[in-house]
């Protein structure tokens, strides 16, 4: 895999206004448990090698 | 009825999750320039096929778009295409343009934007619109 450059300066994030709700709307979302925890994680990876996350 | 009705019928049993992502969209639409972000929903739209309109299909020879714009809906198709793939050349566009930190914002905005349409066109296709 080649290196990655930033794209971005180092340091710059999504403004507190923007960033909090959307991290808040992304735990609301981890908090719900309806569907079972295999799935979950199934889910979880396929989308992050969709997104190429490296989180 | 649209996004919001379809968002909002599905996510009714779980109304903290609805909140948060309504909050999220709001914060979208004030923290961004309304009518960029409105122009990159709308090519959103026009890709997922929620609407039948093409207003933006050619949108890179509109002379009445700014360079910024046509950046920000470079940079919108190919987030929707294919996200890991974006290129470098497409983002560094909408960096020069906008600026490091209008870039992190936009690009934040344009997830809650996203994250919308899809969830309401799965919800809409599985299970049927809101009558």
């Amino acid at each position: 895999m080649s290196a990655r450059v930033p794209r971005i300066a180092a340091g710059t994030y999504t403004a507190a206004p923007l960033r909090k709700p959307l991290g808040d709307w992304q735990a609301a979302v981890v908090r719900m448990s309806n569907l079972d925890p295999v799935t979950t994680e199934i889910i979880r990876m396929r989308c992050a090698v969709y997104h190429d996350c490296k989180t | 009825m649209g996004t919001d009705a379809t968002l909002a019928m599905h996510l009714a049993g779980a109304p903290d999750v609805l909140e948060q992502l309504n909050l999220a969209r709001d914060a979208a639409w004030q923290t961004v320039d309304s009518r960029l972000l409105g122009l990159c929903e709308q090519r959103i739209r026009e890709i997922l096929g929620v609407t039948q309109e093409s207003q933006l299909a050619n949108w890179y020879a509109d002379a009445s778009l700014s360079v910024a714009e046509k950046a920000c809906l470079a940079f919108t198709e190919e987030y929707m295409i294919d996200v890991a793939n974006l290129t470098d050349q497409t983002a560094a566009a909408v960096r020069d343009a906008l600026g490091d930190q209008a870039t992190v914002d936009f690009v934040s905005a344009l997830l809650v934007v996203e994250q919308r349409q899809r969830i309401a066109l799965t919800w809409d296709t599985v299970f049927g619109a809101p009558q």
